[in-house]
């Protein structure tokens, strides 16, 4: 059938020289009549007295009230077409014009655009990260500059009074009494910047691993009262320990210790007359630690800064770091508790708040010192430790659990015992001089198949694994707890037995 | 009842629109990244309440000028935005087109922030999402790879043209 005239003036518009196919429509948009090959754009021709929409379901929504055009119509992965829709006077046409050659040249060319535009974003974003890495690793070598000013005056100032107190008392210029009291209450403060020190290096390195333990109330605050007391006396504050029922409490006793310790020496250093108090409630499944001074308050422009490192009350002339309120939250995040400021005025003091979720007693069997020894009797454990210090502080910890126990300063002389003698079970450092004791786990599990316990400074959930994974069969944190090292070695042993 | 509705997906490119239209129609995801020139069109059939509703989906290539869109949207029914909570940049696409085609907005409308596999890499803040919720009665989060929200948004938007 002849082209008509209208589509080929339509063509020589718009076609440039490639393929085409033509469908006439009738007044109903129905297929009439074809022109040109269906099949060079992969395309089945119409069945004629069909609705066009059956050829081509694309124009299911189109009205055909204008003439109309679809650019680039994706026919398939190879075949695509400018799509037009064009009528005359009296005759109605579909045109579809091939464009896949310069559409295949035109998606080559923006592809590559849009690989390397997308290359461009993430290099982009790579570097905004390494931007804000950078400078967080910059504010923390700053903080780290600063702790370490800080710690050099603050260490220093405790120092200077040990040890001038102590050259006095040696050559008896001093009361004994007295001498010893301010060196004792010099030695408390110091041992309290050093624990904070070691904690903010922790909580930087993101390892404080929760540890939950029974404990009374009264043996938790007769401690906390043993610290505290003889700087609240030096001061002549008074100081309140509310509690209504010798409760056990299943928390991690170490750091809520540490955090309540902390608030308490703020409470004492920003408190110079009045009291200060420590009250425990159970609200909404928390236990809830008050600590309730009569202090100078914080301002409200400071309440808000006050968890952030190097925060000092401006109004006080009181020494620190300014990192306790700062260590203090980040262990409370780390036990799963919340700290916070509930009042703070300058008439009435402050009271800052320790919210611990209530969390289930363990079922695990908690070993009296009659059954551990009757579990131990008999049985031996070898201790590797480079410091000779640790190994006889531990074996002081297992002197009456009834163990058998061999110590080792090095790798040589623990493959020697253990070559030599039945052990039940291994306690070692992870660094032991130059040596790890990860490369000896294999070994000696090899040797004798033997529990291995781990102890680490650092210990978190993270590393905790990676011990695992190394063959460790326990991690115990240090400083050792000698009731959980006793509690853990049974445990092992009653498995093995 | 039978009836046909026209929707077009629009965002800036590599966004992910080809690839939810992918999900939606065909279940199907792919890595790797294709551009899409012109348009490519799809069906799906879908049933709501009486009605077998045919979508025919419009996937516009991904450009940032109203002169590209003028001849895809003429006869849209309902539009779905595509953004990308990766690129924040793909948020502005949307001052874009609805300045120099202000007629845009009286079109039932939709928004996808797509991506959502990735949340951890994603780079918007608070004020987009307001901005976001000042425009749109429905934003979802949605992910192509996952299929996650995917096909609840589609058919939110398909309910509406129903509805409207």
């Amino acid at each position: 059938m002849m082209i008509p005239e209208v589509v080929k003036h339509f063509l020589i518009k718009h076609k440039k020289g490639q393929g085409f196919y033509c469908v006439e429509l009738d007044e109903k948009f129905n297929a009439k009549h074809c022109f040109g090959e269906a099949k060079e754009l992969g395309i089945s021709p119409p069945r004629l007295g069909n609705p066009i929409v059956d050829f081509l379901p694309v124009l299911l929504t189109e009205s055909f009230d204008k003439d109309f055009e679809i650019p680039f119509y994706n026919i398939s992965d190879n075949h695509v077409c400018h799509v037009y829709f064009t009528r005359t006077s009296d005759r109605i046409f579909l045109i579809l014009v091939d464009k896949s050659e310069i559409f295949h040249i035109t998606k080559k060319y923006q592809q590559f655009a849009h690989d390397d535009n997308i290359s461009k974003n993430m290099f982009k974003r790579l570097s905004e990260d390494l931007a804000i890495t950078q400078a967080q690793l910059k504010k923390s070598n700053q903080e780290k500059a600063t702790l370490i000013a800080m710690l050099s005056h603050e260490l220093g100032t405790p120092l200077t009074s040990i040890l001038g107190y102590s050259e006095l008392l040696m050559n008896e210029d001093i009361n004994i009494k007295k001498g010893l009291t301010i060196i004792n209450r010099n030695a408390v403060y110091l041992k309290q910047m050093i624990e904070n020190t070691l904690i903010f290096g922790r909580t930087e390195a993101g390892g404080i691993q929760k540890q939950l333990e029974k404990v009374s109330l009264n043996t938790l605050f007769s401690t906390i009262k043993s610290i505290v007391l003889p700087l609240a006396e030096a001061k002549s504050l008074k100081i309140q320990f509310d509690f209504t029922d010798n409760e056990v409490i299943n928390i991690d006793i170490t750091r809520t210790k540490q955090i309540l310790i902390n608030l308490l020496n703020n409470a004492v250093k920003y408190t110079d007359e009045g009291f200060i108090e420590l009250k425990f409630t159970i609200k909404n499944n928390s236990y809830v630690f008050s600590v309730i001074d009569s202090g100078i308050g914080i301002s409200k422009s400071q309440q808000i800064n006050i968890f952030s490192p190097w925060e000092r009350i401006e109004e006080s002339t009181a020494k620190g770091a300014g990192i306790g309120l700062f260590i203090s939250q980040k262990l409370a995040e780390a036990i799963g508790a919340k700290l916070s400021l509930k009042y703070s005025s300058k008439e009435f003091g402050s009271i800052f708040q320790l919210t611990v979720p209530i969390q289930k007693l363990t079922n695990l069997k908690v070993y009296s010192p009659a059954e551990t020894k009757k579990i131990c009797q008999g049985k031996s454990i070898l201790i590797i430790d480079d410091d000779p210090d640790i190994l006889e502080l531990i074996d002081a910890f297992l002197y009456s659990s009834g163990l058998k126990i061999y110590t080792a300063q090095d790798m040589i002389i623990a493959e020697k015992l253990l070559k030599e003698n039945g052990i039940d079970i291994i306690l070692t450092d992870y660094y032991l001089g130059n040596v790890k004791s990860d490369s000896y786990v294999k070994k000696f599990k090899s040797m004798q198949n033997v529990p291995m316990i781990l102890m680490t400074a650092l210990p978190s959930s993270e590393i905790n694994i990676q011990y695992k994974a190394q063959g460790f069969d326990a991690v115990l944190p240090k400083p050792l707890n000698s009731k959980k090292l006793i509690q853990t070695i049974v445990q092992f042993i009653t498995k093995k037995s | 009842m039978k009836i046909a509705k026209k929707i077009c997906l629009i965002g800036r490119f590599a966004v992910g629109k080809t690839s939810l239209v992918k999900q939606f129609v065909d279940n199907q995801f792919s890595e790797k990244y294709k551009t899409t020139v012109g348009v490519s069109i799809s069906t799906k059939k879908l049933k709501i309440d009486d009605i077998d509703l045919s979508l025919v989906i419009w996937d516009i290539a991904g450009f940032e000028r109203d002169s590209h869109y003028k001849h895809y949207l003429r006869g849209v029914n309902g539009i779905i935005w595509v953004l990308d909570g990766t690129e924040p940049e793909s948020f502005e696409i949307l001052e874009i087109i609805e300045k120099s085609l202000p007629e845009i907005k009286q079109i039932p409308a939709i928004c996808f922030v797509n991506k959502y596999d990735l949340v951890k890499k994603w780079k918007i803040g608070e004020n987009e999402m307001q901005q976001l919720h000042n425009s749109f009665s429905h934003i979802l989060k949605t992910s192509a790879k996952t299929g996650e929200n995917v096909e609840t948004g589609f058919k939110q938007l398909a309910e509406m043209l129903i509805k409207k």
